[in-house]
């Protein structure tokens, strides 16, 4: 021991550190994976004794089914809305307030509050209250839209709106947490840059956000963006609690499949080839965020 | 009040600037001749930087007004103003390459912002060819600043002194009306500290553009200006030629800044002024002899002199080279305090002595400064209105 150099001495003491979480991670997470990977080639169902091997067909009837495909097109629409609105407006919302600061530092940091309460309030709760505003009859929403004489329309029910209605929810969801993601970008971005911007005749807020705040965002903007696309891809308590899937599988997400395959139904390979769907896209997804933009934002 | 015509590309007008409630400018007046090298120089936190950023119109004054050729602009944008201005961290954008960075201030002003848009700069005509006529002098001014090769780097990969010259030539690449450099070398080591000193002379030639450097380096400030402004606190103490500053000081403040060895400041006891005492001793007369006074002598100043006035003790010999400074106690006599030392900087092949020797030291007169020891204010003496 105490003849160790003192670079294997140091090395030791990383392993020490690092070890233990990386041994719980990997009986945690790679065996279930590999366990899981290994069942959605089989046909297991929960409690039966015996599986047989079966081979790629769970994943041909998930793809083949008019349910299963409903799922996997919804999850990308809702990724595809959910990602460029909740950056825009969390970047708008975290651009105004970093302005704010200056003058009204207060009122600043009250609005930040305020947009960060649904990132820190359950979502469960907050379903509730969604579905009160939203309630096609007695909704905040709806009453605001016929006193103004405007149709109101069935956010939950209407099969071609479902999707955008969770997708909103997802929206002002995510916001808030951007948003402070945002805010941090930003109070990094040296003021002299600013000023050479001025300098140069970048004098109007758009050259500016186009010289300066956009590049200077860059990292920023790809750490934000592989988190909202994550998250949306596990879109699941509102559609659990909102909507259940429907009306008739309109509103059937991936994770929302998987909980009613593998929990209600007991279809566990079903359920597990669903997971590795997830899991392939969730991967593929951050692997080309990280790998196309990581070398357009890093400027060195 | 609008005579337009002045020479004065930049004037202040009892400026102050407050951050809260401390003042770092205080009531500064003061002007730059067009085409002329100006240097601020000062201390650091002295509000160098803040002068420099009103000047550029990045900053607004609290108080007074900043003119140009007369005019007041104190509404004015930095781009309004047609000023160019190179940062002490230069300030270069990282995502662009050296080429797009001298380019930017070109774009900026030539082309619409419909044009500059990501990808209508890529496919309209109209907008490539103005980029490649850009582009053109870009290069011109990259081959002049020895930037030709390094067009296409990100300045994350270049050496500080490289993107200092791109940071130049970003000020360069239109034609300002002022140039303001702030503090542009600070950021280099000694040698390309040298190297670039005399290019930025070079170009404030070429250019015959007015120029105006900050800089707490009193070496960059005597051998580059025409003109200095002494800052401290807040407010310009002195303002002359580098010559005038070394050789006249207002006060006891520019003296002891000015000059490569700090000067030796002996104060005098009343009544010094009388026959034997050490003032006549060194050639000096003066009307009022109630004044209580403190002399400034210069190290350089100094020589030996087996007859001089200044007589005492060697205490530290320092070898610099080719010169010695020597550390003398200064033995009691009239008018002096005890205690008083003196530096001297004298020809290292003339130090035939050590510590502890007993030497003599003297001074030209016309090379001693005496000041009034309350005020600090330099007083007039009989020998310099001779000389
Ligand atoms: N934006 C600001 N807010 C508050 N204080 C400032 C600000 N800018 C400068 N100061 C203060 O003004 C003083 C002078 O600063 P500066 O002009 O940068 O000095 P210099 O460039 O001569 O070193 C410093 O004490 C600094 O802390
Ligand atoms: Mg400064």
């Amino acid at each position: 021991m105490f003849n160790l150099s003192r670079k294997s001495r140091e090395a030791l003491t990383d392993m020490m550190l690092a070890g233990p979480a990386t041994l719980a991670m990997g009986m945690l997470i790679f065996i279930p994976v590999i366990i899981v990977a290994f069942l959605s080639f089989t046909d297991y169902q929960m409690g039966a004794k015996t599986l047989r091997w079966v081979g790629v067909d769970n994943y041909a009837t998930l793809i083949s089914d008019p349910i299963g495909r409903r799922a996997i097109v919804n999850t990308l629409l809702y990724v595809a809305i959910v990602v460029p609105f909740s950056i825009a407006l969390s970047l708008l919302v975290a651009i105004g307030l970093h302005g704010m600061a200056d003058w009204s530092p207060s009122f600043s940091k009250a609005l930040r509050a305020a947009y960060f309460l649904p990132v820190a309030a359950t979502l469960v709760a907050m379903a509730l209250a969604w579905q009160m505003l939203l309630h096609p009859s007695i909704g905040l929403i709806n009453m605001a839209l016929i006193h103004v004489g405007l149709p109101a329309p069935a956010w939950f029910s209407d099969r071609g709106l479902v999707m955008y209605t969770l997708a909103l929810i997802g929206i002002w969801q995510s916001v808030g947490y951007n948003m402070v993601l945002f805010l941090a970008g930003l109070a990094v971005i040296p003021q002299h840059l600013y000023d050479a911007a001025e300098v140069d005749g970048a004098v109007t807020v758009w050259d500016r956000f186009w010289t300066v705040t956009w590049p200077m965002l860059g990292p920023t903007t790809l750490f934000v963006a592989v988190i909202t696309a994550t998250n949306a891809f596990r879109v699941f308590e509102t559609v659990a609690t909102l909507t259940r899937g429907g009306p008739a599988f309109a509103s059937d997400t991936l994770v929302y499949a998987l909980y009613r395959e593998g929990f209600v139904y007991f279809k566990v390979s079903y359920a597990s080839a669903i997971t590795i769907v997830f899991f392939v896209f969730v991967c593929t997804l951050t692997i080309v965020q990280y790998r196309v933009l990581q070398k357009r934002v890093h400027y060195t | 009040m609008d005579d337009y015509g002045s020479e004065d590309v930049m004037g202040f007008q009892a400026v102050s600037r407050r951050f809260g409630s401390t003042e770092i400018l205080k009531d500064l007046t003061l002007s730059i001749s067009d085409g002329a090298f100006t240097a601020i120089l000062g201390p650091s936190g002295c509000g160098k930087s803040t002068t420099l950023r009103l000047m550029a119109g990045l900053d607004q004054p609290t108080e007074g007004s900043v003119t140009m050729f007369g005019r007041d602009v104190s509404e004015k944008r930095p781009a309004e103003r047609n000023i160019a201005m190179v940062f002490q961290s230069y300030a270069l954008y990282p995502h662009l390459s050296v080429a797009e960075n001298i380019a930017l201030p070109l774009l900026m002003r030539e082309t619409s912002a419909f044009q500059r848009l990501p990808l209508i700069s890529k496919f309209s005509t109209s907008s490539r060819s103005k980029r490649a006529g850009i582009f053109e002098r870009v290069k011109a001014i990259a081959e002049m600043l020895d930037l030709g090769d390094l067009l296409h780097r990100k300045p994350g990969q270049l050496s500080g002194g490289q993107q200092q010259r791109v940071a130049v030539g970003r000020a360069l690449v239109r034609d300002p009306t002022l140039f303001l450099l702030d503090e542009p070398l600070s950021n280099l080591d000694a040698k390309l500290r040298i190297q670039m000193r005399s290019e930025l002379s070079a170009l404030h030639r070429r250019t015959g553009r007015a120029f105006v450097y900050v800089t707490h380096d009193q070496t960059e400030a005597m051998g580059m200006a025409d003109r200095i402004l002494l800052m401290l606190d807040g407010r310009v103490i002195q303002d002359g030629t580098p010559r005038s500053l070394y050789e006249q000081p207002q006060n006891t403040k520019v003296a002891g800044f000015i000059g490569g060895h700090s000067m030796n400041f002996l104060v005098l006891q009343r009544g010094a002024t009388s026959a034997g005492g050490l003032f006549a001793g060194l050639g000096l007369s003066c009307s009022d002899p109630s004044m209580e006074m403190t002399l400034g002598i210069r190290p350089e100043h100094l020589d030996l002199d087996p007859d001089g006035p200044l007589y005492g003790k060697v205490e530290h010999v320092e070898y610099l080279g080719g010169e010695t400074m020597i550390e003398l106690l200064l033995d009691r006599q009239i008018g002096l305090e005890t205690g008083s030392k003196l530096r001297a900087l004298v020809s290292s092949a003339r130090v035939p002595f050590g510590l502890g020797d007993a030497i003599n030291l003297g001074c030209k007169p016309e090379l001693v400064h005496v000041f009034e020891s309350g005020s600090g204010e330099r007083i007039r003496t009989g020998i310099e209105k001779a000389a």
